[in-house]
């Protein structure tokens, strides 16, 4: 079946050759001149990809990726002239899942499209921004976020926290934990993980009263922020 | 998380390493081919793999392909100068997860190394299956007939690591290493209790796990 593609791009005179093109290599495409259509497409219509300029008129792109990327969780390509890296950081921690500066090679682009939609991360939530329970968690600035108030995790406390929510569920053991967030360098009797788990304990517990970290005796420790989380 | 880099100029492989770790990342080091099949046999998981094209010792797209074989869920970044639209569409075609041209910025490949590792996390789970057990590799559950089984983790690695050697001979000695360590003491004794506790938890009996001549253990196909 052929892939849906929205298009969001203003520069008619870029936007019609690539939309043909693409539409040669067998991708439907919608294409849109304003993120306000755009976004109003999205919420009506379901598509396999968005790709996204970021320099559309009147608004800012970034904001439009991060707004898609909260309500949404398709593939997110960001196609423009902008091309400092700090934009393109901005990007992909708002949400993107890639990111390519004009001038484009078509081919390249349609490599990219394919890899992103044959993936299929349609129905799954990407972010750098993780919810779990009533919290929020920056895996970039490493900000602990609740309604009320806001806590800046350790570097340490960080990379846990982080690890801990991409391995959603599972029980990880604590050479497991030492090898991916401190390296080899190490005493493997040092109980550096013990103190590093009970202070992101204590500051978890300052925000919520649910417990997140479980100690799971001989084995490790398992995160769990809901029922059927590990399902 | 942690990243295995492969990538044969040792300083710009020192350099990317040092930069990754002010990212939060810890990484460990190849430079050849050769060296990152045995890091990833040797250390196994990793959350995702950077892998230079132009080796020594191997082509970069011939690497990727046994790399997908023996860890097929970690994502795979090509970080080459190899900058052609050839070059990188073929590297797509290969199966690269990204592909990132030489000179790079590190936060920009860190920023990428990050998308990647959230699209593992939710990739389809990794499950095996022998006849009415089901093992999720991932999540680190048991179920028999959809009822939770309860293993400790020392069960779990032992029950894994003979559903992934599927139909082959396992012996004891390599049960040891791979789920204790080779100079624990009584080692077979505990190989033996494990695997007959794990029998007793898992109902065993449709004779799954199967004591073979040679001495060491087996599980069936189906």
């Amino acid at each position: 079946m052929s892939k849906k593609l929205l298009f969001i791009e203003d520069h008619q005179d870029f936007a019609k050759p690539v939309a043909l093109y693409l539409r040669q290599k067998d991708f439907l495409v919608t294409h849109v001149g304003t993120g306000k259509e755009g976004w109003q497409k999205l919420l009506k219509n379901t598509y396999d990809l968005v790709i996204l300029d970021l320099g559309l008129p009147g608004e800012d792109g970034l904001k439009l990726c991060q707004k898609i990327r909260e309500k949404k969780s398709i593939p997110i390509l960001i196609l423009t002239a902008r091309d400092e890296v700090s934009t393109k950081v901005s990007g992909f921690n708002l949400g993107a899942d890639d990111y390519l500066v004009k001038p484009v090679s078509l081919k390249e682009l349609v490599a990219r499209i394919n890899r992103l939609v044959d993936k299929d991360l349609k129905d799954t939530f990407r972010s750098s921004v993780f919810q779990f329970d009533t919290l929020k968690f920056d895996t970039v600035s490493g900000q602990l976020i609740s309604v009320k108030k806001s806590i800046q995790l350790t570097k340490k406390e960080k990379a846990i926290l982080e690890y801990f929510l991409l391995k959603k569920g599972r029980v990880l053991t604590r050479m497991e934990l030492m090898d991916h967030i401190w390296g080899e360098a190490i005493d493997a009797c040092s109980n550096t993980v013990n103190m590093a788990i009970s202070s992101l304990r204590k500051k978890l517990r300052q925000l919520s009263k649910r417990r997140f970290i479980h100690s799971i005796h001989g084995l490790g420790y398992k995160f769990e922020w809901e029922k059927g989380s590990d399902g | 998380m942690k990243v295995l880099l492969t990538e044969d100029n040792i300083e710009l492989a020192e350099l990317t390493a040092f930069n990754l770790k002010k990212h939060g990342f810890v990484t460990d080091i190849a430079h050849s081919g050769e060296e990152t099949l045995c890091l990833l046999e040797g250390n196994g998981e990793y959350d995702a793999i950077i892998l230079d094209l132009i080796l020594p010792d191997v082509d970069g797209v011939r690497l990727l392909k046994d790399i997908k074989s023996m860890a097929p869920m970690v994502p795979v970044l090509a970080l080459t100068a190899k900058d052609s639209e050839k070059d990188k569409v073929s590297g797509f075609q290969a199966g690269f997860d990204d592909y990132l041209t030489k000179p790079f910025s590190h936060h920009e490949l860190a920023a990428r190394l990050r998308v990647l590792c959230r699209w593992h996390l939710y990739q389809p789970t990794k499950k095996i299956k022998i006849g009415s057990l089901h093992i999720n590799l991932e999540t680190q559950t048991v179920a028999r007939d959809g009822r939770q089984v309860k293993l400790t983790l020392n069960e779990f690695r032992v029950l894994s690591f003979l559903a992934k050697n599927k139909g082959k001979r396992v012996s004891i000695g390599e049960l040891l290493e791979s789920v204790w360590d080779r100079n624990s003491t009584n080692g077979s004794g505990k190989v033996i209790t494990t695997v007959s506790r794990l029998r007793k938890k898992i109902g065993d009996y449709q004779k799954k796990i199967i004591v073979t001549r040679q001495g060491g253990y087996s599980v069936g196909d189906n």
